[in-house]
């Protein structure tokens, strides 16, 4: 926690800001990467939402009062970053945003950076049925193995309504696999 | 068929992949994206500050205009012996410039009759030795 506290320092101070962003830069990068590769689904969208969210975290580190961890502040502006993109971009084909992850899920085939195989294309079409909140949950937690404590930090649920999300979830991808 | 269980399957990746050296170049990418934002916020702060220049200048010159045009405008307001002091003690301001504020009618209301009698003024005449260069001139 204290050395949180003198990195944080670091970043807001002029002097030794440049060099602890660049820290920063390489230890976060490729973690917000993937969670934002698991909310729009393709690079090039991860790519844009990842390079706005750090240009975000950098304009409001002034701002970071410290009370939760710089790693949970950081995820819950990847998290938002991701989750207004997709429904920006809904927006403008006049869908939703379930309707357009489902589309991308459809084509993961066609997707030169998806190599996926038919099992891990399986379990993609099982998630993008689920609603918005638990999608979230099962990812952070299957894919990116956060805990519990850490995603109730950056998604301010419960502990106790996320393991239940998390339940949910797996229960349902697990009907879905054994349906398809 | 066995049944499905997430637990009992070794875990399923997510399948996505990520362009060679992508992360190698991206913190400079984002760091010349924080540069650039940060001019352009430059920028704009620097064209709000003409835009505020402008609107202060604009400002003060109403302020001028409500508050000093007509204070000035009444001279005659200042009563005569303040006005007095501050022409005698002004030292900026010389005789000459005064003269030039005055016109035919002003030097008309400050001829006095001094009755000056004729031994005094035949006395200052002889006494003063630069007489004959005003006399002459």
């Amino acid at each position: 926690m204290i050395e949180e506290k003198i990195f944080i320092e670091e970043l807001l101070n002029p002097k030794t800001q440049n060099k602890a962003f660049q820290t920063l830069l390489q230890h976060y990068q490729k973690p917000l990467y993937h969670h934002i590769r698991s909310i729009v689904l393709n690079h090039d969208d991860a790519d844009d939402v990842l390079q706005n969210t750090f240009v975000k975290i950098f304009r409001y580190l002034k701002s970071f009062k410290g009370d939760s961890k710089l790693f949970s502040w950081m995820y819950r502006i990847a998290t938002n970053e991701a989750i207004s993109f997709l429904n920006q971009k809904a927006k403008k084909h006049n869908s939703t945003s379930e309707a357009i992850q489902a589309k991308i899920i459809d084509n993961l085939e066609a997707d030169v950076y998806f190599d996926g195989n038919e099992i891990q294309i399986k379990l993609q079409k099982a998630i993008v049925l689920l609603p918005e909140k638990q999608q979230l949950v099962f990812k952070m937690k299957y894919f990116e193995e956060l805990k519990y404590e850490e995603i109730s930090n950056i998604l301010g649920t419960s502990v106790g309504g996320l393991k239940a999300s998390y339940h949910h979830a797996v229960k349902k991808i697990e009907e879905y696999m054994n349906a398809n | 068929m066995n049944e499905f269980k997430l637990d009992n399957q070794p875990k399923i990746e997510t399948g996505f992949k990520v362009p060679k050296d992508y992360f190698d170049t991206l913190s400079e990418k984002i760091t010349s994206k924080i540069s650039s934002d940060n001019h352009d916020v430059i920028s704009l702060y620097q064209r709000n500050k003409q835009l505020i220049y402008a609107v202060a200048a604009v400002l003060v010159l109403a302020i001028n205009i409500i508050f000093f045009m007509p204070s000035s405008a009444k001279v005659s307001d200042i009563d005569e012996a303040t006005f007095e002091h501050y022409i005698s003690y002004n030292t900026k301001i010389t005789p000459y410039e005064l003269a030039e504020y005055l016109d035919n009618e002003d030097i008309e209301k400050l001829k006095v009759d001094f009755k000056i009698s004729d031994t005094v003024l035949e006395e200052s005449v002889l006494n003063n030795l630069d007489i004959e260069n005003y006399i002459l001139n």
